[in-house]
This record gives structure tokens, sequence and C-alpha cells, in this order.
């Protein structure tokens, strides 16, 4: 077996003092997409957020390791630069920071991290109108601070413009499809597919089967209550799609009397 | 204040032998004048309400003395260029320690309609100045109620006379540098008039700096006119350090359908404090008030601004932001006051905070007092730490938390710096404010 991409193990992770991570395992190999799906507040941000390295998120125990090495203990521009992204699922408006300025200062980063030169404005704004128009962002809008006054979708095509920029290795995306329109989620798919590769991994958290059609996944969790309760294809998320997490719900409880409320 | 008598008493012999003592009449008869109601007052402390959150300890802790005149004899071109925004290109006048300096000044091709020299120059020269001079001088500047300003009327000894005629319209930025240089305690009072006839249009670019580690008090007064329709876009950089006490008053009035713009930089000193004082007085105004003062270390940066809508239909904006870092300090205390029959008036006045550290503190107080019943004005202050979670965000894409930090602060900065015009005037400043977050 190779190593994972990522691999998490019984993962409990606190935000202030309240446990929203219970136990969570989950791996990933490179080549692989997994979807995540789960009902409102069962913390599948939360669990974005931890990878990333946000710091209001305490891991209390577990592991987490990307590409063999402790994920943990890295700062997180250092997971940034080794590889992993995350698309945001509520991304910021930052006033007084250009999208542009602040997309080669990352670039630049990221190429300082691996040894390779800086690259330079024009060669720079070469690649990100390309990228941009892959994405349909129109040019335009780079110039201005970061999101502000971007609509909802513009929004998250801005994260997914970031990503064909960064190029990662483990690609996190937090509910990039919601609010987005039929055309802008086949672009994000398209957007998406388009890094697919055999080094690469992604995991895609939804609410709707419908992105799942565009970005096909090779497995589907159901993040229930701070832990991964139910794994299975991309059927499983038809099945959820149809019926909804109250069935979940009962197999758990008649499974483990006592450890779900109903 | 013993210290405080002292330093009156060593300028008063200091000032009787030197060439400021010369002068008309009238001008003697202004200085004992304000001696007397500096001598009345004494320096502010703080429980006087407009100096209540600053001490003025870094001033009374020493004896003032005026610099020797030979205090930066040996400052070269070189020397004064690195402190010029916009370069050598465009005319300037250099004043070191108050006193005017020929030789590191130039006047350019001088512009139709302007007059642009020394305010000795002006009182002693032949032509119509002298009675310019006469008109204006401590006209709008208070010697009663301000201490500080009937010092300064007491014992100045130049400062930058600015006149540029009915009509005429510069198109290069005039420059006036306050330049300190002394090896020991020295105290500089420059002051200045900025006068702008009907329909004329200029741009001033005031610095003041210093050079050397020895404590430097600079006392300045600016009286300015911005005439009917006349517009006036200022900026002050203020490029000091730790070894110096700033204390500044800017007098403006604004005459009917005038604009006036003020920006001020303060990029730190040990103390600085910069009062802004600007009435609009004639119907359809405009005032464009703002600053950003930057502190670090135990810098301590005041800025008073008070706003006077004293006629009907007048626009104000007031935007001023703080940075203070470390253990820091800065106070905001912005008054606008609408007269009655000042009707239509248009105000608005915002003050932002940014704190990066635990140990750094903001006063703010704007304040609002209206006697009339038709306007529409408004105000607020905030004050806050950087945002975490934009601070994440930076973080998560690859830049350093430093990096990622620098550009935060800068970027609540960036409005500020973005409004100055010409171009080269707004990426100098850009880069001084960018180097001090790196
Ligand atoms: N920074 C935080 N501070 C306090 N509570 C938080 C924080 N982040 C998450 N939580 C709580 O943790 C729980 C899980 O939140 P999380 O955002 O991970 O859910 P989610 O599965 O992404 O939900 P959704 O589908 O609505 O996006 C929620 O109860 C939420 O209120
Ligand atoms: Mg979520």
């Amino acid at each position: 077996m190779p190593t994972p991409l990522l691999e998490i193990k019984d993962l409990h992770v606190s935000v202030e003092g309240t446990e929203i991570l219970h136990g969570l395992s989950l791996s990933v190999n490179a080549g692989e997409v997994h979807a995540i799906m789960g009902p409102n507040g069962s913390g599948k941000s939360t669990l974005t957020k931890v990878l990333a390295g946000h710091e209001a998120y305490q891991v209390t125990s577990g592991s987490a390791r990307y590409k063999g090495k402790d994920l943990l203990a890295l700062e997180p521009e250092i997971r940034a630069r080794e590889g992993l992204f995350l698309a945001f699922q509520y991304p910021l408006e930052i006033p007084g920071v250009s999208n542009t300025y602040f997309l080669r200062a990352a670039l630049n980063a990221h190429r300082k991290h691996r040894g390779q030169p800086e690259m330079d404005a024009a060669k720079f704004l070469e690649v990100l109108k390309e990228k941009a128009k892959q994405v349909d962002v129109d040019p335009a809008l780079l110039n201005r601070p970061i999101n502000e006054g971007f609509s909802g979708g513009e929004k998250k095509r801005n994260e997914i413009l970031q990503m064909l920029m960064l190029e990662p290795t483990l690609g996190l995306l937090d509910e990039t499809d919601s609010g987005l329109d039929i055309d802008a989620l086949k672009i994000v798919a398209h957007g998406v597919n388009s890094l697919r590769s055999k080094e690469r991994g992604f995991v895609v958290v939804t609410h709707y089967q419908r992105l799942l059609d565009y970005i096909v996944p090779d497995y589907v969790h159901v993040l229930f209550q701070g832990r991964i309760v139910k794994s299975g294809k991309k059927e499983l998320a038809l099945e959820l799609e149809k019926k909804g997490y109250g069935w979940i719900e009962e197999e758990l409880a008649a499974a483990n009397p006592g450890s779900v409320k109903v | 204040m013993v210290a405080t008598e002292t330093t009156t008493d060593v300028l008063l012999a200091a000032f009787e032998n030197s060439k400021a003592s010369a002068g008309p009449t009238w001008l003697h008869v202004l200085r004992a004048q304000a001696l007397d109601a500096y001598r009345e007052a004494g320096l502010p402390n703080i429980r006087q309400e407009e100096w209540r959150y600053t001490p003025l300890t870094s001033i009374t802790r020493q004896t003032w003395r005026v610099a020797p005149p030979d205090a930066g004899a040996t400052l070269r071109l070189i020397d004064i260029a690195r402190l010029l925004p916009v370069g050598m290109e465009a005319p300037r006048l250099v004043f070191v320690n108050g006193r005017f300096s020929t030789r590191l000044s130039t006047q350019g091709r001088l512009a139709a309609g302007l007059h642009y020299l020394s305010l000795r120059d002006a009182l002693e020269s032949k032509g119509p100045s002298a009675k310019v001079v006469q008109a204006h001088l401590a006209r709008h500047a208070e010697i009663e109620s301000e201490a500080f300003t009937a010092l300064n009327t007491a014992f100045f000894e130049d400062g930058a006379f600015i006149h540029l005629e009915r009509g005429h319209d510069l198109s290069q930025p005039i420059q006036v540098l306050h330049l300190n240089v002394a090896s020991e305690a020295a105290l500089s009072q420059p002051r200045s008039l900025v006068l702008l006839d009907e329909g004329s249009r200029a741009k001033l670019i005031e610095i003041h700096a210093g050079i050397g580690n020895a404590p430097r008090l600079q006392n300045s007064v600016c009286e300015i006119v911005v005439g009917e329709r006349a517009n006036l876009s200022h900026l002050l950089l203020q490029h000091e350090d730790d070894a110096a006490v700033q204390i500044n008053m800017h007098r403006a009035r604004v005459d009917k359908g005038g604009a006036y713009a003020s920006r001020v930089f303060s990029l730190g000193a040990a103390l600085t404090r910069n009062n802004a004082h600007c009435v609009l007085n004639g119907e359809g105004a405009e005032a464009t008030l703002g600053g950003l003062f930057l502190g670090r270390g135990t810098q301590h940066l005041d800025n008073h601004v008070y706003l006077e809508h004293a006629k009907p239909l007048g626009t104000s904006r007031q935007l001023y932001r703080g940075v203070l870092d470390e253990k820091s300090r800065g106070v905001f205390s912005g008054k606008v006051v609408v007269r009655p029959g000042a009707q239509k008036t248009d105000a608005q006045q915002q003050n932002n905070n940014l704190l990066l550290s635990d140990d750094a503190q903001i006063d703010t107080k704007p304040q609002l007092e209206i006697y009339a019943d038709d306007v529409k004005c408004s105000h607020g202050a905030t004050s806050g730490k950087l945002n975490e979670e934009a601070l994440f965000f930076l973080r998560s894409r690859g830049l350093a938390e430093r990096e990622a930090r620098s550009l935060l602060t800068y970027a609540f900065c960036a409005e500020l710096i973005e409004a100055v015009k010409p171009e080269t005037l707004r990426d100098a400043l850009a880069k001084l404010v960018q180097a001090r977050f790196e």
C-alpha cells in the first residue's frame, strides 16, 4: 500500500471548549476524490478548517498525516505551500488588499518554498488572465480588493481561481457549489476536474448530489455529529438525496443504543 | 512648571538678541500681546478638557533653547532629497530650525500670480506682500485661547509665505520642508501663511522632519485662507522619530464655494499633537480632512480636529485612522459644530483605529454640536484588532504570518493613501507606510 495522501485517525477537535469532532477517521489516497455529506452543524467545516490550520480549532487527540508527515505540527502557511488548499464555505471580503497582489505574493511564496524563482508580474498576469477565463471571472474584478463587492457566485469562483493558480496536491472544497447557478456549477466542476490527476486528491463537502454529477467522487462519506458514520461509493449520495439523514440516525441508534440523541 | 518658566526666559533672552526682534511696529505690539497671553495661560495641562489625554511631560521635563544659527550649516542637498516625496524638481522652501535656508530652497520657475517666499522676506519686501502679511498674520489663529499659538506668535523667526493671486492655477505642487537639526535640545517655531485668492488652485506639500538624536520640539502655526471658489489640497507628512515633539496648529478658513482638502500622515514621534481647525465661512464651502497616525514604542499621537460649519450648504468629510503598536497611545478628538443658520450642512466624521498590541491604547472622542435643524450629520468611531479570519485566510494561501499581518495593516491605511494625488506622491507615501509594517 502506498502512503495515503491524507490520513486522519480518531481526531477529536474542540472549539472554545466544546468538542465538535468526536474521533473522526478518514483516509484519502492520491488520485481520489472523496465527498463528505452531512446535516448542518455536523462538523464538516470544522474538519476542513482544522486541516488547514485554523487556530480556533483545537485538536485534543488523534492525528492527521499528510504525505506521511504530521500535518498538525505545521503552520497554516507551510501546509499551504506543501500543497494543501481550502476553498472556504464563506469567502471573506478583505478591503484594501488587491486580489492580484495577494495572489502573486501567495504564488511566489509557494514557488520559493519549492526552490523555484519568483514569477514576474507580466508572466503572472498572463497566467492569471488565462485561468480567470477558465472559471469565467471578469479580469476587472481582480484589481479590486479580495471579494469586495463580489456576488456570492463570484466569490466561489474566485476561490476556484485561487486553487487553479496554486495547483494544490490536496484540495478541500467546502460547499463550493452552494449559491452557484447551474452554469457556474459546471464551470467550477470543470475547474476542479482539470486539476484531477493521479498525484492529487480532493475532499469535496457538499449538501447536494447534483455537484457529484459533475465532480464524480470515488467515495462518499456521511459526517454525523462529529464522526464519519457511513461510507460508500457514489450511489450513497443518491440515496441520501432521496431519503435524507433520518435513516442513518435510526441505523446508528439501533446499532448503538443511547449513543445518539434521536 | 518650573522648567517652562525657564524656557520662556531663555526664549525671551534669545529673542531679544536675534534678528526676529526687528520688524514693523504692529508686529512688536502683536508679539507683546502674545507673550502676555502665554504668560497668563501657561502651558496647557491634563486638567483641561482639550488636553486630558495628552500630558506634556516630554516638554516640561527640560529647558528648550533655540538652535544656534550654524546648526544645520553642513546639510547638503542630498540630505534633504530623501525627505522630499515628490523629489527635487518641484519648487521648495526649506526651513532649518524655523529659519529660512536660501541655500537649500529653490523657487523653480515662479508661476504667474504666485508669491512664494519666506515670511520674513515677505514682511521686509517693498512690494504688496508686506501688507498682505499684516492683514492676515494672527487674524485667524487665536492667541488668547491657544497657549502654543501665543508662544509661537511671540517668538517665531520665520516660516513660509504662500500667496496665490486670483484665478491662478498651479500645475506643480509646492513643497515646504521644516527640518529640525540640533546637537542639544532645541525648539523651533515656524510660522506660515497660505493664502489662495478667489478662484485659484494649488497643491501644497508640507513636510516635518528631523535629523539627529537631540530632543527637538517644533511648535508650528500655519494660517490658511481658501478664498471664494478657490481650491487647496494640502498634504502634511510628519516624518519624525522618538527624539521629536511636535505641536502643530493648522488654522484654515474656507470662503464661499471654496474647497480645502487636508491630509496628515504622522509616522510617529515621542509626542505629536496636531490641531486642525477649519471654519467653513461661506456658503457651499467644502472641507475634506483626514489623517493617518502610526505609533510604536511609547509614542503618543494626538489629533484634535475642530470643524465649524458657519454658513449654509457646506460639506465636510473627515476620515482619521490610527495604527498603534507596542505601548503607543493615540488620541482622536473631533468636534463638528454647525452654527445656527448653517442649513443644508452635510457633515461626516469617521475615526477608525487599529490596535496591534494589547498595550496600545486609543482614546477617541467624536462630537457633534448642531444648532441648525435642516442638516445631515453623522459620525462614528471604531477601535479593534486585526481580523483573525482574514489573517487565517491569507496564511491558508501560503503567506507568512508576518507578511499577512503587514498586508492587512497596510490595507487598513490604504483608503487614505489611495486618495492622494499625484501618483508619484501617493507611491512615495505608500512606500513609507509599507516600510513601517514590514
Ligand atoms: N468558531 C466557532 N466558534 C463556536 N462554535 C463553532 C465554531 N465553528 C463551528 N462551531 C460549531 O461547531 C458545530 C459544527 O460547525 P460546522 O461549521 O463545522 O458545521 P458544518 O457541518 O460545516 O455545517 P453546515 O452544513 O451548516 O456548513 C456547530 O454547532 C457550530 O456552531
Ligand atoms: Mg460548513
